[in-house]
C-alpha cells in the first residue's frame, strides 16, 4: 500500500479532521433544532363552503355565536392557582386567590368552565403568542419569509380580525406589537422587557381596560398582564407578592364579569405555566399546565360540573375563537375545535334542538378539513412526514366524514345524539393523531442525537489534541500511518453500522445518523486503543518539556488557562451578552502575557548585552502597547443587542448618517482602505518580491489593488447617496458596476493566486564574488542535500544585491558585467510564504469590506493593525527563545490569543450573535434584488457576518512563517525595530549563523507540512472546545429561560463561524502546502540547469 | 524594620482598613473612605519601613542624595499611577466618566505594586522590570515582593470578571470588584511573602547585592 506522505497527507488529515467536527455540528443540530416551514397560504371566507349545513352556515365558514371576545391574558397563569387552597395543609401563596373564579364556577356552572391547557414547548411568551394566534407548533427556527423581523407572515386569528374588518383593541406586553405591527384598531404597549418591574404594565392595562370595555367600537379586546410572571421570575411563586399579585388579578376578573356587554365572550387564561423556581420554557409539567377560563354572558354549558377541569391542548383555542367569532379557521392551525364552546354536553344530556347539538359536529368538521388541507399542502412540500402515516390519517379522515355524514341524515331521529358523539370522537381522534404526527416531526428534542452531536465533537477535539502534541518532530511517516488508521477504522465503522442498522431494519432516512454514529464510535474505541499506545511517549515528553523548559510554568498554563475561562464563560448569559468585551479583555491579557513572557526570555538570554535587552523590551512593550490600543479602539465599535438597553452603538456603525458625519465615514472609509493596500504593497516592496512582476499575487497587488481601491471608493459613495433623490434618479447598473469590477478583480486574483502562487524573479548576472552560485556548482545532482545547500547561497546574493538597491533608492538593480562567470541572483525567496499569504488576507480584507457599511472600514484597519501587532509579538518571543529547535512550534498562547482576536473583530465588524443583528444589506451588494436562488445571497451574508473569522483562518499560518521571516533576536531584529526598516536580510558579514529566513522552515524534508499540520490542529482543537463549550450550554440549559434568545443562537453562530474559518483554514493551508511544493520544483529546475 | 515586620504591618492595615466604611467624612463615599485609608496605611508601612530602613544603614549618604531619590521616587510613583490608569483605560475602562474612581483604583493599585519595587530597589525602572520578570531565584526580600505584586495584579483582573454578572447589585460597579479584588489579592501576597521570609530565615542569606 504506497503511503500517502507530506503535504496530501497533512492536507487530508485535516480535511478528514473538519470532516469530523461538520458530522458533529450536522448531528447536534439535528437533534437541537426544532425546525418548521411557514407556509405563506391563508384562509379565506370562501373555502368549504359547500360543506355545512344550511342552517350553520354563516357569512363566513359559520354563523357567529358571540359578537364580542374579552380576551385576558395573565402570564404564567398555572392552572392550579386556579384552584381552591386544600384544606389539610397551610396554603401557599398562589392557592386560592381566585376567588372570583371559583365563585363563578360554583354558581354559574352553565356559563362558566375551568380547563388545563396544555402549552406546548418551547414555553416561552413570544412562541406561545405565536402558538395562540397561528394554531401551529412553533418551533426555533421557522423558516419563513421574514426571518429577520419577529412580524408573524402566517395566517394567524388577529390578521384574519384585521383582513374581515373586526376591530382589536390590545392592552399590554409590547411584544405583541412587534409580532402584529398596524393589525390593531387601537394599542396600548407597555415595555415588558425589564423582569425587576412587577407593576408599570398590570397599572397601565388597568388604568384603560373597564374604559374601552365600556366603549363600543371593538369586537375583540386582548388584554396581556406580565406581573404574574415577573413575580415569578424575580421572586418566586412562594413569595408573599404573588399572593398580592393574584388578589389583584383576582379583582380584574370580577370587575371584568360586572361591566361585560351582552353576548360576549371572556377568556381568562395563562400563556404557559411556571416552575418552584418561577421560571419556564422548557417542557416539564408545571411549566406546560396553563389554566384557561371561559365565561360566556349567556348560558353555553352543561349543569354538570367534572370536579377536575378536563384536559385539552391550548392551541385549540384557535380554531374555537375564529369560528365563534365568524371567521376562517387561520391555514395552519393544528388545533381542534373545543365542543363545549358550542353548545356540546356529554352523552346523557338531552339535545334541546337538533339544529343546536350537531353543531359542534359541523364545527370540527370544518375544523378537519381544514388540517387535512394544511398537512396535504405541507406534505407536498416537505418530507418530515412518512407516506404510511399520511395515508392512515387518510383514512381515518374519510371514516369520520362517513360518520358525519350519517349523522347529519340521521338528524331528529331518535338516536342523533349518539351518531353525534361518534363522529364527534372520531374527528377528535383524527386531530389529535395529526398533532402527534407534527409533535414527532416539529417539536421535540432529539436527546441521543444530541448526545451523538457532543461525542462526536468530543471525539474531534481529542484527534485534534493528537495530531498538535501526539507524534515526534520530524514523523511525518507517523501522521501519515494516523491517516491511513483514521481513514481505515473511520470508513469500516460507518459502513459497519450502516450495514448493521440495515440489517436490523432502521428506517432507511436514519442512514446517515448511524453512519455518523459509526464514524464517531470506531475512532473513539480507536483513540481509546491505537492512537494513545502510539503517542503516549511522544505526548508526555513534549508536556514535559514544555511546562519544565525554559518558559516557566506560568507560560505553559497561561495559554490553556485563558482558554478554560473562555469556555466556562459561554455558559452563562451575562457573559454572553458582554461577550465582545470579555473576549477583549481576555485577548489584551494574552497580549500582556507574551510580553512578560518575552521579557522574561530576553534577560536570561546570555547572548545579548544589557543595551541590546532594554532595546528589546522597548520594542516588545511599544508594540504591545499599539496591539492594546488597537483593541479598546475597536471596542468602541459595536452594536448592540436588544437585551441591553443602556448600551449605546458607535455612531460609525449607523447605516445611513447624514451631514457632516457622512463625509467623516467616507473618509475614515477611504484613509483606511488606502493604509492597508498600501501596507501590504509596501512589505512586499521590501521582501524584494514586488520585482517579480510577471507572478500573479504581485501583478494583483501592482494593479489589482489600486483598482479595487477606487472602486470601493464609488461604492461606498454611492452607498452614502443612496438615501438621496439624485440617488433614486440613476440606472441601477450604476450602483452594481463597482462591486461587480471587484468581484471579478479579487475572485480572478484569488484563483490566479491558488494557481502559480509562486513569487520569485530571478536574475543572471556575471560576477566575482566567491560566495555566488555559480553555473558549475548549479549543476551538481538535484538531491535534497545539494538544494539545502543552494539555499543559503542564493539568499546571501539576494542579500546583497537587496542592499545595493535600498542603496539605490529602488531605482533597480545595477548589474555587474565584470565577471566571466554567470551568477544567479533571486528575490523574494526570503519570505515565499507569508508574501503569498499576506496578499491572500488582503484579497480577503477587501472582499469582506465591500461587505459592509463604509462606517466598518476603520474597523478593518484595526483588526490588521492587531494582526500584526500580534504577528510581531509573537515573532519576538520566539525570537528571544534561545533554543531555535523550537521554532516550528506555536506557542499555545499565540493560538489562543489569535482566536480570541477573531472573536473580538466579529463584534468590532458590527456583528452579534443574534438574528436581527445579520446585516441583510450584504446580500444586495452588486445584486440589485434580483437573486433568483437563496445561495449566493447566503454566501454574502455568511461572508458579511463571518469576515473576521475569515481573516484570521486565512491568516493562521502566518504565526508559523512570521517568527522565520523575522529571524532570531540579534543585531538585526533590534535594529529593524528601532530604525523602523523591514529589511530583514541584512546581517553583519562576520556572524557565522545565515539567517536563512523562511528558507529555514525547509530545513529538514517534510518539516513544514508537520508543522503546519500542528498549528491548525492546535487551532481546530481551541476552537472545537469553544464550539464543544457552546454545544454542551445549549444542551444543558435547554430549558432555561433565555434559551432561545441567546444560547441556541450562540450554538448557531458558532457552528457557522466553525464551518468558515476551517473552510479557509483548509484553503490557506493548501496554499502555503501549495507553495512549497512549487519551490520545491522551482529549486529542482534551478538545481539541474538555470530556469529560462 | 525587616521585611517580615513590614509585611505583617501592612497585612494589619489592610486588615482594620475597613473600619473606614462606617466612619470618616460623609463627604467621601465609603468606599473612597475605605480605599484611601488602605492606600495610606499600606504605602504608609512601606515607606516608614523603607525610611527607617534606610536610616539604619545610612548607605544612601548625605541629605541632598536623599532628598533627589526622594523626589525621583515621588515621580516614578506619580508616573506609575498614570501608567496604570492608562493600562486600566486600555483594558476596558470607560475613558471619561468615573475618570476619578479609575484614577482611585490606579492610585491603589500603583501603592500595592509599584510602590514595594520603588522601596526595594529604588527609582530605576530597569531593576523594577528585572525584580518583574526576573527568575524565580533572588533574595527571599526580592521574591516576597514579587509574591506580593503578583497577587495584587491578579486579584485586581479577576476583580473584573463579577462586573458583567446580571446581579444587580450596587458593588458591581465599576471599580469596587476591582479595588477589592486587588485588595484580596494583596492580602494574600503578604500572607505568601511573609510564609516565604518565615521559610527562609533558617537558610543562610545571600549576600546583599549594593543597590
Amino acid at each position: 500500500m504506497p503511503i500517502i506522505s507530506g503535504p496530501k497527507c497533512t492536507w487530508l488529515l485535516l480535511f478528514c479532521l473538519c470532516l469530523l467536527y461538520l458530522t458533529g455540528i450536522w448531528l447536534f443540530s439535528e437533534g437541537f433544532l426544532l425546525r418548521r416551514t411557514e407556509l405563506p397560504l391563508n384562509s379565506t371566507c370562501g373555502d368549504f363552503t359547500t360543506e355545512v349545513s344550511e342552517h350553520a352556515r354563516g357569512s363566513c365558514w359559520l354563523r357567529p355565536r358571540f359578537r364580542k371576545v374579552v380576551w385576558v391574558i395573565v402570564d404564567a397563569l398555572r392552572v392550579d392557582f386556579a384552584f381552591e387552597a386544600p384544606v389539610d395543609r397551610p396554603a401557599r401563596s398562589y392557592e386560592g386567590r381566585l376567588g372570583v373564579l371559583r365563585r363563578a364556577l360554583a354558581e354559574e356552572p352553565q356559563k362558566s368552565r375551568l380547563f388545563h391547557a396544555h402549552a406546548d414547548p418551547p414555553t416561552t411568551t413570544m412562541q406561545r403568542l405565536k402558538a395562540l394566534t397561528t394554531g401551529g407548533l412553533p418551533t426555533f427556527v421557522d423558516a419563513g419569509s421574514s426571518f429577520s423581523s419577529a412580524r408573524i407572515a402566517e395566517d394567524n386569528l388577529i390578521l384574519q380580525l384585521h383582513g374581515h374588518g373586526r376591530k382589536a383593541v390590545f392592552l399590554g406586553d409590547d411584544t405583541w406589537m412587534n409580532l402584529f405591527p398596524s393589525c390593531f384598531h387601537r394599542a396600548r404597549p407597555f415595555p415588558s422587557f425589564n423582569v425587576r418591574d412587577l407593576h408599570t404594565v398590570d397599572n397601565g392595562i388597568i388604568r384603560h381596560l373597564y374604559d374601552e370595555v365600556a366603549k363600543d367600537d371593538w369586537d375583540v379586546i386582548i388584554a396581556h398582564f406580565l406581573g404574574v410572571d415577573h413575580v415569578g421570575h424575580r421572586l418566586g411563586p412562594l413569595h408573599p407578592a404573588m399572593a398580592d399579585k393574584l388578589n389583584q388579578m383576582n379583582d380584574i376578573l370580577g370587575r371584568l364579569l360586572a361591566v361585560l356587554p351582552p353576548e360576549t365572550l371572556l377568556l381568562f387564561m395563562g400563556d404557559h405555566g411556571m416552575t418552584e423556581t418561577g421560571d419556564h420554557g422548557g417542557e416539564s409539567e408545571s411549566e406546560v399546565s396553563a389554566a384557561l377560563f371561559v365565561y360566556s354572558t349567556e348560558p353555553l354549558f352543561s349543569k354538570t360540573l367534572a370536579s377536575e377541569p378536563r384536559r385539552l391542548y391550548q392551541v385549540d383555542l384557535v380554531p374555537s375563537l375564529a369560528l365563534l367569532l365568524g371567521l376562517p379557521i387561520p391555514y395552519s392551525n393544528l388545533g381542534a375545535v373545543i365542543p363545549e364552546l358550542f353548545g356540546w354536553q356529554d352523552s346523557q344530556a338531552m339535545p334541546t334542538k337538533p339544529q343546536e347539538y350537531i353543531l359542534p359536529l359541523e364545527a370540527l368538521h370544518l375544523n378537519a378539513l381544514q388540517v387535512s388541507r394544511f398537512i396535504t399542502t405541507y406534505a407536498a412540500q416537505h418530507r418530515e412526514f412518512s407516506a404510511e402515516t399520511l395515508l392512515k390519517l387518510n383514512r381515518a379522515l374519510l371514516e369520520a366524514q362517513a360518520l358525519y355524514h350519517s349523522a347529519r341524515s340521521a338528524m331528529g331521529s331518535w338516536n342523533s345524539t349518539h351518531e353525534t358523539n361518534v363522529a364527534i370522537a372520531a374527528y377528535q381522534r383524527y386531530l389529535y393523531d395529526v398533532r402527534k404526527m407534527c409533535e414527532a416531526g416539529w417539536a421535540s428534542f432529539n436527546i441521543p442525537m444530541m448526545v451523538a452531536g457532543i461525542c462526536t465533537i468530543g471525539a474531534a477535539c481529542l484527534w485534534s489534541a493528537l495530531l498538535a502534541w501526539g507524534g515526534h518532530q520530524h514523523s511525518h511517516v507517523f501522521y501519515s500511518n494516523l491517516l491511513k488508521v483514521f481513514l481505515g477504522f473511520g470508513i469500516a465503522g460507518a459502513i459497519g453500522v450502516t450495514f448493521l442498522s440495515a440489517l436490523f431494519g432502521t428506517a432507511l432516512h436514519d442512514l446517515p445518523f448511524h453512519a455518523a454514529y459509526g464514524l464517531t464510535l470506531s475512532s473513539g474505541i480507536l483513540l481509546g486503543y491505537k492512537a494513545f499506545y502510539l503517542s503516549w511517549p511522544f505526548l508526555v515528553g513534549s508536556m514535559g518539556r514544555t511546562i519544565f523548559g525554559v518558559n516557566g510554568v506560568v507560560s505553559a498554563l497561561a495559554g490553556p488557562g485563558l482558554w478554560l475561562v473562555r469556555c466556562l464563560s459561554l455558559f452563562s448569559n451575562s457573559f454572553i451578552l458582554l461577550e465582545g468585551q470579555l473576549v477583549g479583555f481576555l485577548f489584551q491579557s494574552s497580549l500582556i502575557l507574551i510580553v512578560l513572557d518575552a521579557a522574561h526570555v530576553c534577560f536570561h538570554s546570555t547572548s545579548l548585552s544589557a543595551p541590546q535587552k532594554q532595546r528589546a523590551l522597548r520594542v516588545v512593550v511599544s508594540v504591545a502597547i499599539a496591539a492594546l490600543a488597537c483593541t479598546r479602539t475597536a471596542a468602541m465599535f459595536c452594536i448592540c443587542r436588544e437585551e441591553l438597553p443602556a448600551c449605546q452603538p458607535s455612531s460609525l456603525l449607523v447605516p445611513l448618517p447624514s451631514g457632516s458625519v457622512r463625509t467623516l465615514h467616507y473618509g475614515a472609509a477611504i484613509i483606511s482602505t488606502t493604509v492597508i493596500c498600501w501596507t501590504i504593497r509596501r512589505f512586499l516592496v521590501l521582501h524584494g518580491t514586488f520585482k517579480a512582476f510577471a507572478s500573479p499575487p504581485i501583478l494583483l497587488v501592482r494593479y489589482g489593488f489600486p483598482v479595487v481601491a477606487v472602486c470601493l471608493g464609488g461604492h461606498w459613495g454611492l452607498e452614502l447617496m443612496s438615501g438621496e433623490r439624485q440617488a433614486t434618479a440613476m440606472p441601477r447598473w450604476v450602483a452594481d458596476i463597482f462591486p461587480r469590477i471587484i468581484f471579478v478583480l479579487l475572485s480572478g486574483g484569488m484563483l490566479l493566486t491558488l494557481w502559480k502562487p509562486l513569487a520569485l524573479y530571478t536574475l543572471r548576472r556575471k560576477d566575482s564574488s566567491e560566495d555566488l552560485l555559480t553555473f558549475h556548482e548549479a549543476t551538481f545532482p538535484a538531491s535534497q542535500d545539494r538544494i539545502r545547500e543552494v539555499v543559503p547561497r542564493i539568499y546571501r546574493s539576494l542579500k546583497r544585491d537587496l542592499s545595493r538597491s535600498l542603496k539605490a533608492n529602488h531605482n533597480g538593480v545595477q548589474i555587474e558585467e565584470s565577471s566571466s562567470e554567470t551568477k544567479l541572483e533571486v528575490y523574494g525567496l526570503g519570505a515565499p510564504y507569508s508574501v503569498v499569504l499576506s496578499v491572500f488576507v488582503g484579497i480577503l480584507i477587501m472582499l469582506t469590506a465591500l461587505l459592509h457599511t463604509p462606517g466598518t472600514a476603520p474597523a478593518f484597519l484595526l483588526l490588521f493593525a492587531s494582526m500584526v501587532a500580534l504577528l510581531e509579538l509573537v515573532a519576538a518571543l520566539s525570537a528571544a527563545s534561545p533554543d531555535s529547535s523550537d521554532a516550528r512550534r506555536v506557542p499555545l498562547l499565540s493560538v489562543v490569543a489569535w482566536i480570541l482576536a477573531s472573536t473580538r473583530f466579529f463584534y468590532s465588524t458590527g456583528h452579534q450573535p443574534t438574528f436581527p443583528a445579520l446585516q441583510w444589506n450584504a446580500a444586495f451588494v452588486g445584486f440589485h434584488g434580483d437573486h433568483s436562488t437563496n445561495m449566493l445571497p447566503g454566501l454574502l451574508v455568511v461572508m458579511n457576518t463571518f469576515s473576521s473569522q475569515a481573516i484570521f483562518a486565512v491568516a493562521l499560518p502566518l504565526l508559523l512563517t512570521w517568527p522565520f521571516m523575522r529571524g532570531v533576536w540579534d543585531g538585526d531584529w533590534l535594529a529593524v525595530g528601532r530604525k523602523g526598516q523591514t529589511v530583514n536580510g541584512l546581517v553583519n558579514e562576520q556572524r557565522e549563523s545565515e539567517p536563512k529566513m523562511e528558507m529555514g522552515l525547509r530545513d529538514q524534508p517534510g518539516g513544514l507540512s508537520v508543522a503546519l499540520l500542528r498549528l491548525a490542529a492546535s487551532f481546530l482543537l481551541l476552537q472545537g472546545l469553544q464550539l464543544l463549550a457552546c454545544m454542551l450550554a445549549a444542551a444543558w440549559l435547554r430549558r432555561h429561560l433565555m434559551v432561545w434568545g441567546i444560547f441556541a443562537p450562540r450554538f448557531l453562530f458558532e457552528a457557522t463561524g466553525f464551518m468558515v474559518s476551517s473552510f479557509w483554514l483548509l484553503l490557506s493551508v493548501a496554499l502555503v502546502l501549495h507553495t512549497d511544493t512549487r519551490l520545491t520544483v522551482w529549486l529542482q529546475h534551478l538545481n539541474s540547469g538555470f530556469p529560462r | 524594620m525587616e521585611p517580615l515586620t513590614t509585611n505583617c504591618v501592612a497585612l494589619a492595615a489592610l486588615l482594620v482598613a475597613p473600619v473606614a466604611l462606617w466612619a470618616g467624612p460623609a463627604r467621601l463615599g465609603p468606599h473612597d473612605r475605605w480605599l484611601l485609608v488602605s492606600v495610606l496605611g499600606s504605602g504608609g508601612t512601606r515607606l516608614a519601613a523603607s525610611v527607617l530602613g534606610a536610616r539604619s544603614t545610612n548607605r544612601r549618604g548625605a541629605g541632598a542624595g536623599r532628598l533627589r531619590v526622594a523626589v525621583r521616587g515621588g515621580a516614578y510613583f506619580a508616573a506609575s499611577c498614570v501608567a496604570l490608569h492608562v493600562l486600566t483605560v486600555l483594558f476596558g475602562a470607560p475613558v471619561l466618566e468615573l475618570a476619578t474612581d479609575t484614577f482611585l483604583f490606579a492610585l491603589l493599585l500603583a501603592t500595592y505594586t509599584a510602590l514595594p519595587c520603588l522601596c526595594l530597589r529604588g527609582p530605576n525602572l530597569t531593576r523594577w522590570v528585572h525584580l518583574l520578570v526576573g527568575s524565580w531565584h533572588g533574595t527571599p526580600s526580592e521574591r516576597a515582593t514579587r509574591v506580593v505584586i503578583m497577587g495584587s495584579l491578579s486579584g485586581a483582573w479577576l476583580g473584573a470578571f463579577p462586573i458583567p454578572l446580571d446581579w444587580d447589585r450596587p458593588w458591581q460597579q465599576w471599580p469596587i470588584t476591582c479595588t477589592v479584588g486587588a485588595t484580596l489579592g494583596h492580602g494574600l501576597g503578604l500572607l505568601g511573602a511573609c510564609a516565604l521570609l518565615l521559610a527562609g530565615r533558617g537558610k543562610p542569606r545571600h549576600t546583599k547585592k549594593p543597590i
